[in-house]
């Protein structure tokens, strides 16, 4: 994530949140990588009850058709997983604009990458319809 | 640190011509520097530091919709990890 998106793309206008918590018997908060994403559009936060994991785990249904490709998910915690939304998402009842989400992050990674590109390819035109969230 | 090494620089000048003097002064004043600067005195600025990034307590989902819509205008991604 680090080398592939966020250094390849400095100048995209993106926020990132890394929502991290435990998921495995060896997991911890002390064992929380600092450097792994250092990007300063990155945000860092602790969810020791996996608040948002059991959330987006109990609001998948309403993203289903923007799952990658290449990933599957059934469960009640969302992990390992990526979502990405459009420039003009906004959150209400739940967060509109899912361009695609992926899980395992290195299922949906490809897809991704190349979902950056484009974006990289229209971030000199504010108005692209691809910045815009996909009509539902 | 460079200033006492000056300071017993001064005192054997009084054997060296003062452009030796000089000459040893600065020497060990780069010397000093480069072991202040972790031994990469010439980067150049062509590094970029980049700060540490910190680990709040997330306060609930309320906190991250807020930081979602806070941050309208710019492309989103929620990643959900666990350390190991």
């Amino acid at each position: 994530m680090q080398h592939e998106i966020l250094q390849k793309y400095p100048d995209t206008s993106l926020r990132v949140y890394a929502v991290w918590f435990n998921m495995f018997p060896t997991d911890a908060r002390s064992k929380w990588p600092p450097n792994l994403l250092t990007d300063p559009r990155v945000v860092h936060r602790w969810d020791e009850p996996k608040t948002v994991g059991r959330w987006f785990g109990g609001h998948a249904a309403y993203m289903r058709p923007q799952l990658t490709q290449h990933s599957s998910w059934d469960g009640d915690i969302l992990w390992d997983s990526y979502i990405l939304y459009a420039a003009d998402a906004r959150w209400d009842d739940v967060p509109g604009g899912v361009i695609h989400w992926g899980r395992t992050i290195v299922a949906g990674r490809e897809t991704l990458r190349s979902d950056f590109q484009k974006l990289a390819t229209h971030s000199t035109r504010p108005t692209s319809l691809w910045l815009r969230a996909p009509r539902p | 640190m460079v200033g006492e090494l000056g300071h017993l620089l001064d005192a054997l000048a009084v054997r060296l011509t003062p452009k030796i003097a000089a000459r040893c002064r600065l020497v060990v004043t780069v010397l000093v520097l480069i072991c202040l600067s972790d031994g990469r005195p010439w980067t150049g600025g062509t590094e970029r530091l980049v700060a540490a990034p910190g680990l709040a307590d997330l306060q609930g989902v309320d906190e991250l919709k807020a930081l979602f819509n806070r941050d309208v205008g710019k492309v989103r991604l929620v990643l959900l990890l666990s350390p190991t």
